[in-house]
């Protein structure tokens, strides 16, 4: 597949969470396995042994359990922003189930795409976005081109050649004080 | 004082600047009195509350962000904090607001700058792919693999007043 | 020929099938890792999807049709989820809109049963709506002038009507998970019903905890939604100019005089003129614009942004736990930008009167 065909999204904050108060985005959970069949069996742990410590810390989550027959285990999330996943856990064990719950229970619910930027602001510039006349001598607008003023070049500070000259001299003085001494 | 904007030399020596300018040595610490009058400016804007919207530089995990409140960034890889968790940014490299910036050598001090942020979301990257294939020697490697990320909401950023023998650069 | 024909077909029932995915359950559901199917199932298949597409999608339901939906424990999150303890009964009676009530008589005269012999105990959310709109509204001036103590009461009424709407309300409203747990008539749920809701779910706060903590609210939930968002444009000033002369004659400066400051591509499509107005000499704004004129009011808006403090660059809105903190003056009215135009003509035909008259 090429690379533009994968979808790609900017980072996203639903309905602004956090910036007021943090809000859990997990609404509701619903665990689906089997009773009876092999396949359910670590749902089935997990169920017997860790849910009630989930729901504990969560009272903000809804959890929901689904027995049905024959079916492999499975784990639905239902996020805030109306979006519903669902995972198949078959052959995960306790462990591998607890991670992926708590991966549900800290998610946004944003459909996870490659990111373009890893960050995201509303506010690019504080101090001004550049633009061309940001330096610009506003005297510009008034004047008829060509203008002697602004097409004189500017000496800031000596020039290459004032350099050489000064080399020049420099070397040419020497010169002639050595002659003197020859001389002399 | 001459101006020490890249962006203004830059484009002067194309409209026709000529000469070379003597470098200037433009370090505030150097001089006590252009140092206090900064800081006595920057003080009077944060008096007045007319710093507009603070920005500032951070550092978090190698990585440097440009940050204002109400942002969003994403911190790669494991990272303690959980959801929900306040934490305070204190790696702060520079902070500016409508017409002044400070710039830490490296840091600011704790003491001047607070940043604060929110933990909003601990999720996986997208599918990325590591492919490696060496032709002719039958080595060819195809991995799918999914990196930890951690959103971070910025909520505040507070200057404090500057103290009068700062030792931080400031620059207006 | 036959290929291409094929290659169509094969297309047309991608499109379909993702048209229908969103909508039917079992197809969205289906575990099935099969890659491929026997060549004698191909008939019934198609007979299978013919009649799928017969039949349409399916039609939306709600959320408490499912198997896996009990409304007490949804009541009971919905308060632990936000961080706020609900009175319970309030809480279910502001999501009983009016329509459900209705709907309920009328089921109760249909089967024949004596609405006063066995009354029906169901209070709507009108009430609790009411109180929490005006909540929400006082607070969300009180807040709004004292961050933003230039700003003419004008925009601030437009501020706080953007954030009133249904549009807004509704966003939020859904995005607390309150659209699954409404009572009402219609389904899928309209944007005025969310919207009511929240106001009254607010209303339901304000009666189980009081005041304090029903802003607090407020502040968390719906100010956010200013992020982003430009606060300038929601107030429609059609004489930006206008505006901008009788603020500055009433503060006793000179009339704002606009100038051309740069101009670029003046005789093309994408001409660029820099207008600065100047009053006492004094540079107040400068802006862009295609022409010379739209350059002038984009300045004369700017400069009004400046006497708002509402540029791009001005601080953020204080929310938060630094909100906690703030102590706002319930009393407090600002400048109105309609009174100031009316004093600066007062003045003005006075003056022109005492002219004439001498």
């Amino acid at each position: 597949m090429s690379n533009n065909a994968i979808p790609r999204d900017f980072v996203k904050n639903v309905l602004q969470n956090g910036v007021g108060r943090y809000v859990c985005q997990l609404k509701r959970i619903t665990f689906r396995f089997c009773k009876s069949h092999g396949g359910s069996r670590h749902m089935r742990d997990f169920i017997e042994n860790n849910l009630l410590e989930f729901t504990q810390k969560n009272p903000g989550v809804v959890c929901y359990l689904q027995p049905r027959r024959h079916r492999p285990p499975s784990v639905v999330a239902e996020f805030l922003n109306g979006r519903r996943e669902v995972m198949l856990l078959s052959g995960k064990e306790v462990p591998e189930i607890c991670k992926w719950v708590e991966h549900m229970r800290t998610r946004s619910g944003v459909q996870i795409v490659n990111m373009i930027q890893n960050n995201h602001t509303e506010t690019p510039s504080t101090q001004g976005i550049w633009h061309p006349f940001m330096f610009r001598d506003s005297e510009m607008a008034a004047t008829e081109f060509p203008s002697k003023k602004f097409s004189q070049i500017q000496v800031t500070g000596k020039t290459a050649t004032d350099l050489v000259l000064e080399e020049q001299l420099k070397v040419s003085s020497s010169e002639s004080s050595d002659s003197h001494i020859e001389g002399k | 004082m001459k101006s020490t904007h890249l962006a203004d030399t830059k484009t002067s020596r194309y409209l026709g600047v000529a000469g070379i300018e003597e470098a200037e040595d433009f370090t505030p610490l150097s001089d006590k009195d252009l140092q206090t009058s900064v800081s006595n400016d920057i003080n009077t804007t944060l008096e007045k509350g007319e710093m507009g919207r603070l920005f500032a530089i951070v550092y978090i995990r190698g990585m440097q962000y440009k940050v204002t409140p109400e942002d969003i960034i994403v911190v790669k890889n494991d990272f303690p904090p959980n959801v929900g968790d306040k934490i305070r940014l204190e790696k702060v490299m520079a902070v500016g607001g409508r017409d002044f910036s400070l710039f830490g050598q490296p840091l600011l001090s704790r003491s001047v700058v607070k940043v604060e942020a929110t933990v909003v979301e601990k999720t996986l990257t997208h599918n990325r792919v590591w492919y490696v294939f060496t032709r002719k020697k039958n080595t060819k490697t195809f991995h799918l693999y999914r990196e930890r990320q951690t959103m971070l909401v910025i909520n505040s950023i507070q200057v404090a007043q500057l103290p009068q023998e700062e030792e931080e650069g400031g620059k207006e | 020929m036959a290929a291409s024909l094929v290659r169509t077909c094969v297309l047309t029932t991608r499109r379909t099938l993702q048209f229908l995915r969103p909508i039917s359950f079992a197809l969205q559901e289906s575990h099935d890792s099969k890659r491929s199917y026997h060549r004698r199932q191909k008939g019934f298949l198609r007979e299978m999807y013919k009649k799928r597409i017969d039949i349409g999608p399916d039609k939306p339901r709600r959320r408490s049709e499912w198997i896996n939906w009990n409304y007490d424990c949804e009541i009971f999150s919905f308060g632990q989820r936000l961080g706020e303890n609900f009175d319970e009964g309030s809480l279910r009676q502001a999501f009983v809109h009016r329509s459900y009530v209705e709907q309920e008589k009328e089921k109760r005269a249909e089967l024949g049963i004596d609405l006063e012999s066995v009354p029906l105990e169901l209070d709507d959310n009108s009430d609790l709506a009411n109180s929490g709109d005006k909540l929400m509204k006082d607070y969300l001036k009180v807040y709004l002038r004292n961050i933003y103590p230039y700003m003419f009461e004008e925009c601030i009424s437009s501020v706080c009507d953007h954030l009133m709407m249904d549009e807004t309300l509704s966003h939020i409203a859904s995005h607390l998970g309150c659209e699954d747990l409404i009572l009402c008539q219609d389904f899928p749920v309209q944007p005025s019903v969310l919207s009511v809701t929240f106001k009254a779910v607010v209303g339901a706060l304000e009666q189980a905890q009081g005041k304090e903590r029903a802003e607090a609210f407020v502040r968390d939930f719906v100010l956010p939604q200013l992020i982003g968002k430009d606060l300038n444009e929601m107030w429609p000033l059609h004489n930006p100019m206008g505006l901008l002369v009788a603020l500055l004659s009433l503060t006793g400066r000179g009339q704002p005089e606009p100038r051309l400051l740069w101009k670029s591509g003046s005789n093309t499509m994408m001409s660029l003129y820099w207008v600065g107005i100047y009053s006492n000499k004094q540079l107040i704004s400068k802006a862009p614009g295609e022409t010379v004129l739209i350059a002038e009011e984009m300045a004369a808006r700017e400069a009004v942004k400046k006497v708002m403090r509402t540029e791009d660059n001005r601080p953020p809105l204080v929310l938060g736990t630094v909100a906690e903190r703030l102590e706002l003056d319930r009393d407090r009215v600002n400048a109105s930008a309609e009174d100031i135009v009316r004093r600066h003509y007062e003045q003005s035909s006075g003056q022109s009167d005492s002219i004439t008259s001498s």
